[in-house]
């Protein structure tokens, strides 16, 4: 458990291949591949297929009931697949029962046993495994002392706060060395400011420890901060598995883009490879760029473009306010851009944003302006443009 | 963040649109949750308390009695004198324990087995487990003599394979299983609410750690009341 191995930075590049490194992690490859589950007569997990590497962190993200937890629940082997197989390490343990599973297990509720301390609900495991009672009670120590609760052990689960409680059930779920961390929805039942502090130390503790490790969320700021990388389900299938970047910034259908944050959607016709990114003509003589998600669409179909408002930049149209006020560098950057241009509509201060809404002939286009940059004003002609990798394109459903 | 709401400064308005009155909003008196409890459930306390707690109190009282008033302990060392007295004290003392034993071993499975039902089949099965209680104890009483009688479907059964049916009513066992009939209920429904009072989580958490379902080992001494229904022993 050597500190500091770690070398993911969440602003590398988004190639999602490079988690294998961290902690020299080598254990805990997860594959699922073609899960079906169907409860109480309705099939809640349609199809569900993903490989994770050793050491990585990897987030379900997705509303309330489209069966994150079922398929957690799979892996954890509390319940089993209609079809499909559970692979780890290459092993086939589909039809393995959980108490002969190497899974650590968070739950919503933590789970703590009441009738035993915080250290007996930490030894439980080892105890499971007949490891001898002074081992036990070192090892528990230990793990107590990994998640900060050094000296809590006689302490019984009433007596801890709610992120004492979900310490301990970390602690529970690590000491037993497990293939696999199973964290579903762990946060949900603290406050917001706790959530923050202890999702950012989870983290760093799965960086440390170097353990396989998939979280269910339904928030997507969690699962943005923490994740190596997101699958974004919906009704029982993956819509996208990628890099928080990427699932940001280039949604590849309606719902990741929705669900995850706010977007501008915009309709056009594709119109051809450019050096970056991929041209789309909107109306009919505007032309924008986009990545496309997946294979690149054929000239002249219909497409649709996912565009951020934090992505969007207002640019002022180069001759119509040739100096006054603006930098020569937008200038520049307006020239080498293709954009959207339109009209001003409305500019709503947010505090630390400004969004500015622009009308176009694509509909409305939201922007969210960055602190200190300067508002145009009502009824000013500008240009939207972003950065071609900053927006997807997609087939149009 | 979103733009905080301004709050508003001045006096709020009564709905009438007229300024508050002075002194209108006295602040209330403090009131303990126990005191507004106890209120509302005085008329209950007051009808149990002329009607049943009152007439025990007389009872107790008229025992250290003679009929003309005199203290006296006389009606005590009559009935622990009697021998007769005493077999009916204690087979009633161990008709009770056999009854509690047997709601126990029917009515323990009865609840786990409900926890796990949506709230319409546990609706349904309270229903039925209530409905001993909703009949007459005399039809009750004669339900059991057709069951359990000479030639009632029990013995039926017997004689269709060939044996010869065992007498069935007039003795304890027909009591006890009466009287387990009516009494599962009261079995049942504590021991429910204290099962849902268990996080559903704690039997995958454990099973999750290694515990293979139904193994019972020593572990360490009892010390929740809930341990003997808990998953993790
Ligand atoms: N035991 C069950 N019986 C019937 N339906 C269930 C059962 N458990 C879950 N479901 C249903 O399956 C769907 C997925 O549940 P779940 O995996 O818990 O969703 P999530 O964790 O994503 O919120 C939900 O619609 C839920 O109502
Ligand atoms: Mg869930």
């Amino acid at each position: 458990m050597t500190a500091g191995t770690d070398t993911v930075g969440k602003e590398s590049a988004p190639t999602g291949a490079d988690t294998a490194t961290r902690a020299g992690s080598t254990r805990g490859r997860l594959v699922l591949k073609g899960i079906h589950k169907a409860l109480g007569g309705k099939e809640v997990v349609r199809g569900i297929d993903l490989t994770m590497e050793p050491g990585e962190f990897l987030t379900l993200l997705g509303p309330s009931g489209c069966g994150k937890s079922t398929t957690l629940n799979m892996v954890a082997g509390h319940l089993l697949p209609d079809s499909g197989v559970v692979e780890v390490d290459g092993r086939d343990i589909t039809r393995l029962p959980a108490n002969r599973r190497a899974m650590g297990m968070v739950f919503q509720s933590y789970a703590l046993f009441p009738h035993m301390t915080v250290a007996e609900n930490i030894a439980f495991g080892l105890r499971m495994r007949k490891v001898g009672a002074a081992q036990r009670r070192r090892r528990a120590a230990e793990a107590l002392e990994l998640v900060g609760l050094d000296g809590m052990g006689e302490r019984y689960p009433r007596q801890l706060s709610g992120g004492q409680r979900q310490r301990t059930a970390l602690a529970r779920a690590l000491i037993v060395e497990p293939d696999l961390l199973l964290l579903d929805e762990p946060f949900s039942n603290l406050d917001a400011q706790l959530r923050v502090r202890l999702r950012e130390e989870v983290a760093a503790l799965q960086r440390r420890v170097g353990t396989t490790t998939i979280l269910v969320t339904h928030d997507q700021d969690e699962a943005l901060a923490v994740s190596d990388r997101i699958a974004v389900m919906a009704e029982g299938t993956i819509h996208q598995l990628d890099v928080p970047e990427t699932v940001y910034l280039r949604p590849a259908t309606d719902f990741v883009a929705q669900f995850v944050g706010e977007v501008n959607v915009l309709d056009g016709i594709a119109a051809g490879a450019a050096a970056d990114g991929h041209r789309c003509r909107i109306g009919d003589t505007h032309l924008v760029r986009a990545t496309p998600v997946g294979t690149a669409p054929g000239d002249g179909e219909a497409v649709r473009l996912y565009v951020r408002p934090e992505a969007v930049r207002v640019l002022a149209v180069p001759q119509a306010v040739p100096e006054k006020g603006r930098s020569a560098s937008t200038a520049d950057r307006t020239a080498a851009e293709p954009g959207l241009p339109g009209t001003v509509e409305a500019t709503r201060f947010l505090g630390t944003r400004v969004r500015c809404v622009v009308a176009t002939a694509a509909g409305r286009v939201e922007a969210t302006l960055p602190f200190g940059s300067e508002v145009p004003g009502l009824g000013e002609e500008v240009i939207c443009a972003w950065q071609p990798q900053h927006a997807s394109l997609t087939a149009r459903p | 963040m979103a733009a905080t709401a301004r709050v508003a400064d001045g006096p709020a308005l009564s709905p009438d649109g007229s300024a508050p009155a002075p002194g209108v909003s006295r602040p209330v008196k403090e009131r303990g949750p126990w005191r507004t409890g106890l209120l509302l459930a005085s008329p209950a306390i007051a009808v149990l308390a002329l009607l049943f707690i009152a007439p025990l109190f007389m009872l107790v009282y008229n025992s250290f009695r003679t009929q003309a008033g005199d203290p006296t302990l006389h009606n005590y060392t009559r009935f622990l004198g009697d021998s007769f007295y005493r077999d009916v004290l204690w087979h009633t003392l161990w008709i009770g324990a056999l009854t509690t034993l047997g709601c126990l071993v029917v009515g323990y499975p009865f609840a786990v087995y409900l926890r796990g039902r949506s709230p319409r089949a546990r609706n349904y099965l309270s229903l039925v487990l209530l409905s001993p209680l909703l009949i007459s104890m005399v039809t009750r009483a004669y339900g059991w003599l057709v069951l359990l009688g000479p030639k009632g479907p029990i013995a039926d059964g017997f004689h269709a394979v060939g044996l010869e049916a065992p007498k069935m009513l007039y003795d304890d066992t027909a009591v006890v299983v009466g009287m387990v009939h009516v009494m599962l209920a009261y079995m049942v429904l504590p021991l429910m609410g204290s099962l849902d009072r268990i996080d559903p989580a704690l039997t995958p958490a454990a099973k999750g750690l290694g515990r293979a379902a139904g193994r019972v080992s020593g572990g360490s001494p009892s010390r929740c009341p809930c341990r003997g229904c808990s998953p993790v022993r």
